[in-house]
């Protein structure tokens, strides 16, 4: 019989497949008859797993990074043509159909200057993206407009606005529902303990909702997460979006920080 | 590229977290799902849906080797690995939608008018990604030593009578029983739900 200590050490054993036949029979039995071995099997499964998922994760973006410079990945926009493009005939004799030929030589040069000029930009904006995140940011100081927030996470509120935001974000999860406001927060937090990455998973959720102050607001740190991670193109797209919306409160100070990207 | 003869041999080199499998996998599982996101989007195109199809196709890699690793899904001789991780693809993609569809009705309707009735969600496939976060965060919070063991024998696979050497522990008994008490401590710093 294991006894529960020994539970960690005997299920890495066997899952790892140091156990005698005899110890691995025993571990199988008691497995079916004990449900805190077999709660504590799961546990481990997929705690490990876990710990070997931060280590796939950091090799699947090296392979992801590779395959994306050799060319072999298929841009999203191209996905669904591809199929039809591989069955062109490759016989087909020069005026045929030159016209389509031609139009795809334009498109294909017009993407080489893109993703070039994309390239480009990106090496020459990396160094002074997060110089812009440092001139640009300021923490939140208000939001009118919304009082909802306001009510269901004022103790949260309260914590940020005094420059708590450890203490504001270990409070999140006592907020009753998983909501924009919640998002908003966490995004805000995370920025504000410089983890720009997990910024931005909180503040695209926050944008997804439909009401305009905390969408513009969330629109505006996502940009800076992005800047503050370094990532100029993402950082581009968002304030492009911002600069593309009349009337938004933080057109004109996008409008700024877009006009240095591009310098 | 290395190429793989047959299922079989795929299946093999990614139990045992071949970098050439990873490659293999990632370049077969990137096209369809792609192709999936695209036709579900309305054939939207931008950087975040590039950012979303790369963390979708990492995330179905890593989900899909944890069904490998637990026995999920067993091998059989007419076993189509690509087909089963498309499917995982695919039920990841569609489970996000919803809980941002979820997120959504959650914000826009009043409280006393939202349905009672959604289906919990599937925690097995949903928090994955949840779960590695935690992990992380609890790997950067343990002493180096601790983080380096857990580095060594989980990630790079060393034996422990390497591990006990390089980090000066007297012998790999002594190093075993170290590196279960890092475990354990980084177990204790994840939430109990995770």
């Amino acid at each position: 019989m294991i006894d529960p200590a020994e539970f960690l050490e005997a299920i890495e054993a066997y899952e790892e497949d140091r156990l005698q036949p005899d110890e691995r029979r025993q571990f199988e039995q008691q497995r079916q008859t004990d449900p805190a071995l077999r709660a504590a099997h799961t546990d481990y499964q997929r705690f490990r797993h876990s710990i070997e998922a931060v280590n796939i994760k950091q090799r699947l973006n090296a392979i992801h990074d590779r395959l994306d410079t050799a060319g072999v990945l298929v841009q999203p926009a191209e996905a669904n043509g591809q199929s039809q493009q591989a069955t062109l005939p490759t016989t087909r004799p020069r005026w045929q159909g030159g016209g389509k030929r031609w139009a795809w030589l334009a498109a294909a040069g017009l993407a080489g200057l893109v993703l070039g000029y994309l390239w480009y930009s990106q090496k020459e904006l990396g160094a002074n993206t997060r110089s812009l995140y440092t001139t640009f940011y300021r923490p939140e100081t208000a939001m009118r407009g919304h009082d909802d927030c306001a009510i269901t996470h004022a103790a949260v509120l309260a914590q940020y606005r005094q420059g708590h935001y450890q203490a504001a974000l270990d409070l999140l999860p006592r907020v009753p529902a998983a909501d924009a406001c919640s998002f908003y927060y966490q995004g805000l937090c995370l920025l504000a303990l410089d983890e720009p990455k997990k910024a931005t998973v909180a503040l695209q959720a926050a944008k997804q909702q439909r009401n305009g102050t905390l969408r513009q607001r969330a629109e505006w740190y996502l940009a800076l997460a992005y800047l503050q991670a370094n990532d100029a193109p993402h950082a581009q797209h968002e304030l492009k979006q911002i600069l593309d919306q009349s009337g938004h409160p933080f057109g004109p100070v996008a409008g700024q920080v877009l006009g240095q990207l591009s310098n | 590229m290395a190429s793989f003869s047959s299922q079989r041999t795929l299946y093999e080199a990614l139990l045992r977290y071949d970098e050439a499998a990873f490659e293999h996998l990632y370049r077969l599982l990137y096209n369809p799902l792609t192709g999936y996101v695209r036709e579900w989007t309305g054939y939207a195109s931008g950087p975040e849906l590039t950012h979303d199809i790369r963390d979708l196709v990492q995330e179905t890699v890593i989900a899909f080797l944890f069904a490998l690793k637990t026995g999920q899904y067993q091998w059989h001789n007419d076993a189509q690995l690509t087909t089963y991780a498309i499917g995982i693809g695919r039920n990841l993609w569609r489970e996000q939608q919803r809980k941002r569809q979820r997120l959504l009705t959650l914000f826009n309707t009043p409280p006393d008018t939202l349905p009672d009735t959604d289906d919990p969600p599937d925690a097995d496939e949903v928090s994955f990604a949840s779960r590695r976060e935690a992990v992380e965060q609890g790997l950067a919070q343990l002493g180096e030593k601790c983080r380096r063991a857990i580095e060594l024998y989980y990630w790079q696979k060393r034996p422990m009578q390497e591990i006990a050497l390089l980090l000066g522990w007297a012998n790999e008994a002594v190093a075993r029983k170290e590196k279960s008490l890092c475990l354990k401590k980084l177990r204790a710093k994840l939430p109990p739900q995770l």
